[in-house]
């Protein structure tokens, strides 16, 4: 049996074939990149186009695949935690604010400055930019607007002869108007609902009064806690938020959740409400003889002669998780992909009005603008585009990413606070005097 | 004098005498057949049990910095600042409130349901099956169906209420500080009386038909059979069952913070919600794990207390 043994030339060949083949090797492996997608838009309609659009997106980088999860909500920030102590945080997170500052301030995440200005920042609706920068870094890519007004009954107000409120006084005195008690076999008509759920609702319901009168819990402008040198305001917004709770919202709404006052709305018992949008798609489903009545307005301020400083909103952001050069590297190529107009505005079609495109270009697109039931609410939708998306805050993100916004949300002093006005056992001035206290003993215990 | 030669005797034992007893302890195949089959378990319990115990005492003496991971020993103040806490004593009165009251529904309701599926009258098994119906439904569902019926717009209880004149139009006893807590503590009666029923109904049938028979033949009515035959016999079961629920109704979470998350103004926040509050809410690792210290010492000391009581009135 013959011996191989490589001649002059194989002995030149053989390690230059196995260095290529290391080569090709470690190509190969370079490209073959994994990454984590996690949303918390759980809702099959939600879910299934960006899973589509997943879908169409990765072709673009051959050897990248993607592990899509949907996230409750509820259960989030437990398993944030317990993925950022197992060193495995998400590669790209589809979330809200909170949960950008949350991630950003445990250092789990990388800035997406770069992604937003190839995209062009011009593009974005500033206001939702500005509330995910800190250290002169963008820290979320904008998806869509949460946005917060009022939706009211334009045949109730017409019928009545009222128009449209321009100031808390207005408001009031419309609200009072349109309350009107069972009689006729007829069931009571409340004028505006005033939903005071412990979590999340009431602190949601407080700061759109609070912010359309000026308040801050931190100074836009400095950055500097503002919210106790402002009780004024707070004191005068919460008195506000109790009047017109006792004038003409249901006695039980002082524990209402969102299911509750858009049920009331929807089956015609409130006449107004502050609200995100989601009526309208409930509205389709149990009572679409309404929709027609339905039209919005800004959360008026304190006075007619200033429009709102603020309103209180929010927004669905694509964030990338801190991980090896190559997987961010595909995570921020993946999210460019996203970014489409045309994907934007897919996006948020998925949930119509509810969700409104952040970006102006889809915004502005064919596919949003066709989209049926846009078109039957275009001209609230440019209300809302134009005159309650350019200023809003979230509790805690005015001057910029903080995480007290989900100590805000995930706690229930400021809830508790409000109902106990509400039930008359604390004066405002107390009520604002604990609040004051908890948000100082949060703020100081994040920065400690 | 014995016990002292023992003490000398043992004293004199050489320490290679004793690594050959226990060589020979490990030698014997019986009890090495006996450690082999209680090893599962007691690796199930230091796992499962022991060490999440042992976490919790010690995150309860620590300061967790969520953001960062790092902990820092505090000593007491977890304790200290829980104490100073002006929700201490609400907290506290709304678990006592919660617990007392949801027992005795509990068992008077329980004790009455069980007397009821004692008879034997025809269709009285699917009787004790729709009677056992709330044990078997999930939380979720209890709470969703209560939460309906207590809505103040379309909620059967409350429009009954309404037009009883006992709370006003559209109002929702859930939106009332008390009606909350009494709505709460009856979906808990409704939910939890099933398993007293069951135990009581247990207990039921060994009670020995001669005894009534006994007492009919003394002159004894109704009350009397049950005073002096019945609750007699029941009464082993109840000091068991009566720890058991107190400590589940204790630390009952769900239904609460389904129904009323604790509000309206706190008036249903009970101790688990706190904890609950503390620690998923605030990240206030620490302190949630010092609140549950405090639970499971109260439970303890109660539980001791009991015990020693019923032993003291049983030797009586």
């Amino acid at each position: 049996m013959g011996k191989f043994t490589p001649n002059g030339r194989g002995r030149v060949a053989i390690p230059a074939v196995a260095a290529a083949l290391m080569v090709a090797g470690s190509a190969v492996e370079a490209q073959a990149v994994e990454i984590s997608f996690w949303t918390n838009l759980t809702t099959a309609s939600q879910a299934s186009v960006i899973q589509k659009q997943i879908a169409e997106c990765t072709p673009a980088q051959p050897g990248l695949t993607v592990k899509f999860e949907t996230v409750p909500f509820g259960a989030m920030y437990t398993k944030l935690l317990t993925s950022l102590r197992k060193g495995e945080t998400p590669n790209i997170m589809n979330t809200i604010e909170g949960a950008v500052a949350f991630l950003q301030a445990k250092n789990a995440l990388v800035p997406v400055t770069d992604v937003v200005d190839a995209l062009g920042r011009n593009d974005f609706t500033a206001s939702y930019v500005n509330a995910v920068v800190k250290n002169k870094e963008v820290w979320g890519v904008p998806d869509w607007a949460l946005h917060q007004e009022v939706w009211y009954r334009k045949d109730l107000l017409d019928k009545a002869g009222l128009k449209v409120p321009q100031s808390w006084d207005d408001l009031l005195k419309v609200a009072k108007a349109l309350t009107q008690p069972a009689a006729d076999g007829k069931p009571a008509q409340f004028g505006f609902a005033m939903p005071m759920g412990r979590s999340l609702v009431a602190p949601q319901t407080y700061f759109q009064i609070f912010y359309s009168a000026g308040g801050t819990i931190f100074d836009p402008k400095t950055g500097e806690y503002s919210f106790g040198d402002q009780k004024e305001i707070a004191v005068k917004a919460l008195k506000f938020m109790i009047d017109l709770y006792k004038a003409a919202s249901p006695p039980a709404s002082v524990e209402w959740s969102w299911a509750e006052y858009r049920t009331a709305f929807v089956k015609g018992q409130v006449a107004m409400t502050n609200e995100w949008g989601a009526v309208v798609q409930m509205a389709a489903e149990q009572n679409p003889e309404i929709l027609k009545n339905f039209a919005v307005f800004p959360f008026p301020g304190p006075t007619a002669d200033k429009k709102p400083a603020a309103s209180l909103g929010g927004g669905y952001y694509y964030l990338v998780g801190k991980s090896s050069d190559e997987k961010v590297a595909a995570s921020k190529k993946l999210l460019q992909c996203l970014y489409d107009s045309k994907r934007v505005a897919d996006r948020a079609n998925s949930r119509p009005i509810f969700a409104i495109p952040a970006t102006k270009s889809a915004f502005n697109s064919a596919t949003f603008q066709s989209n049926p039931v846009v078109q039957q609410f275009k001209p609230q939708l440019e209300i809302i585009f134009n005159e309650v998306m350019p200023t809003w805050y979230r509790y805690g993100m005015e001057a910029g990413l903080h995480p007290l916004t989900g100590q805000i949300e995930a706690t229930s002093f400021i809830g508790d606070a409000i109902q106990n006005v509400a039930l008359g056992k604390k004066s405002a001035e107390d009520a604002v005097n604990e609040m004051d206290d908890q948000l100082r003993f949060q703020v100081e215990m994040l920065t400690r | 004098m014995s016990s002292r030669m023992n003490s000398v005797a043992a004293a004199a034992v050489p320490p290679q005498s004793v690594s050959r007893r226990f060589r020979h302890w490990f030698a014997n195949r019986e009890a090495m057949t006996g450690l082999a089959f209680i090893a599962p378990a007691v690796l199930f319990l230091a796992v499962f049990v022991a060490y999440p115990v042992y976490e919790v005492l010690r995150l309860s003496l620590f300061y967790v910095d969520f953001a960062t991971d790092q902990e820092r020993f505090v000593g007491l103040s977890n304790f200290v600042q829980i104490l100073r806490d002006a929700k201490f004593w609400v907290v506290a009165r709304n678990t006592l409130i919660w617990t007392v009251f949801s027992l005795i529904g509990q068992f008077g309701v329980g004790l009455v349901a069980a007397l009821c599926i004692n008879q034997n009258v025809p269709g009285m098994k699917i009787i004790r099956t729709i009677l056992l119906m709330p044990y078997v439904v999930p939380v979720i569902a209890i709470a969703l169906f209560w939460r309906w019926m207590l809505d103040g717009s379309y909620g059967i209880v409350s429009a009954v209420l309404q037009s009883g004149g006992i709370i006003d139009a559209y109002q929702s006893p859930l939106a009332i500080p008390d009606g909350a807590m009494i709505s709460v503590i009856l979906a808990n009666i409704w939910r939890g009386f099933p398993f007293v029923m069951i135990s009581y109904w247990a207990a039921l049938q060994g009670v020995p038909g001669e005894q009534y028979e006994a007492a009919r033949v003394d002159g004894a009515g109704t009350w009397q059979e049950f005073r002096y035959v019945t609750l007699p016999h029941l009464w082993a079961i109840t000091k068991v069952m009566l720890v058991l629920r107190l400590i589940w109704t204790v630390t009952f979470f769900d239904i609460v913070w389904l129904m009323t998350r604790g509000g309206p103004g706190g008036s249903t926040e009970h101790w688990p919600i706190w904890i609950y509050q503390e620690t998923m809410g605030s990240f206030r690792f620490g302190t949630g794990a010092a609140l549950a210290v405090m639970l499971a010492i109260g439970l303890i000391v109660f539980s001791v207390l009991y015990l020693l009581i019923l032993n003291r009135t049983s030797r009586r």
